[in-house]
């Protein structure tokens, strides 16, 4: 269902010319690197470190301890990183799934 | 469910796992993966639950020896349960986005190549409009950061590839690829301090 959508989307593009141009472009990718440069800092730890806490994190934080002093290095890779804090929250919900 | 201690989990499920206890995890798992796929997929959750669950069962049988019991037993294999179906739906979401995107233009995918390069090195006035700033982070791009970082940082932030298909194209793990663009961005980030800018200097460009 999404390539189908996506094709109609592209199509529509094309007819209108609401394709970005490449300047824009380039703009798009420029701010996305230095927000990502912005947030960006020395230390950090990388997935695997997180994958092996998230769940003591995800218990903590589904108790209502804040985020940013429990382990504040696993908070600041979960705003980087996209593919974390997806597993973080799914984590999450299936901690509040209601029992059977 | 029965409640079980994290030392009673681990009895039940070594060596031989014992039906009842394997049953019951099966079910939290099955539960839990239809709980929060629900509101992210709009498709037949059976079809592919199953298999989720299947798979997440024998790597949590394989790798219970490694639970430090720093969490409660079920809250470790939700979390492998979790990484095993996020990483098969991210496999199908990008299988789905290439093939949309072979019949497109990518503007953004030379965007790390120094043949684009349109001016190294702007001056001080170029930098203050937008098109002076993009030459400025290319030149940086081009001139500080190896080959692999500029690759890894295509297929990642500008291709939007999952890090596991990513890691895989480029012959290592997610850590390591995690690993090879923070390097990228803590040298991008300090030779923009070198030449006296911030990031967020360059972003008011942008606004």
């Amino acid at each position: 269902m999404a390539t189908i959508i996506n094709r109609v989307r592209q199509f529509v593009q094309q007819l209108f010319g609401q394709t970005p141009e490449p300047e824009q472009k380039k703009e798009q990718i420029v701010k996305g690197l230095v927000k990502a440069l912005d947030l960006t800092e020395e230390r950090e730890i990388a997935c695997e470190e997180v994958f092996e806490v998230i769940d003591q994190y995800a218990e903590l934080v589904s108790q209502g301890e804040s985020p940013d002093k429990v382990m504040p290095l696993v908070q600041h890779h979960l705003i980087i990183c996209g593919h974390c804090r997806e597993e973080f929250e799914m984590l999450l919900d299936m901690l509040n799934a209601k029992p059977a | 469910m029965a409640k079980r201690t994290n030392e009673e989990w681990i009895k039940l499920l070594s060596d031989e796992p014992d039906e009842v206890a394997l049953m019951e995890l099966r079910d939290l798992l099955d539960r839990g993966l239809r709980y929060t796929l629900s509101s992210r997929l709009n498709t037949n959750l059976d079809a592919i639950v199953e298999d989720f669950v299947q798979e997440s069962l024998l790597k949590i049988i394989n790798k219970i020896d490694t639970f430090r019991g720093e969490s409660q037993f079920t809250t470790w294999a939700q979390k492998i349960a979790v990484r095993v179906a996020l990483t098969e739906l991210r496999r199908r979401r990008w299988r789905d986005t290439s093939l949309d995107e072979l019949t497109t233009s990518r503007d953004g995918e030379s965007f790390f190549e120094p043949k684009i390069m349109s001016d190294p090195n702007p001056s001080p006035e170029d930098r203050s409009t937008r098109s002076g700033m993009i030459a400025l982070v290319q030149n940086l791009i081009v001139e500080e950061l190896t080959e692999r970082q500029r690759r890894a940082m295509t297929l990642v932030m500008l291709q939007g590839m999952p890090l596991e298909v990513a890691a895989e194209e480029l012959g290592t793990n997610r850590n390591a690829l995690y690993k090879l663009i923070h390097d990228a961005r803590v040298r991008l980030k300090k030779k923009l301090g070198e030449k006296g800018m911030t990031p967020e200097d360059v972003l008011s460009v942008f606004e």
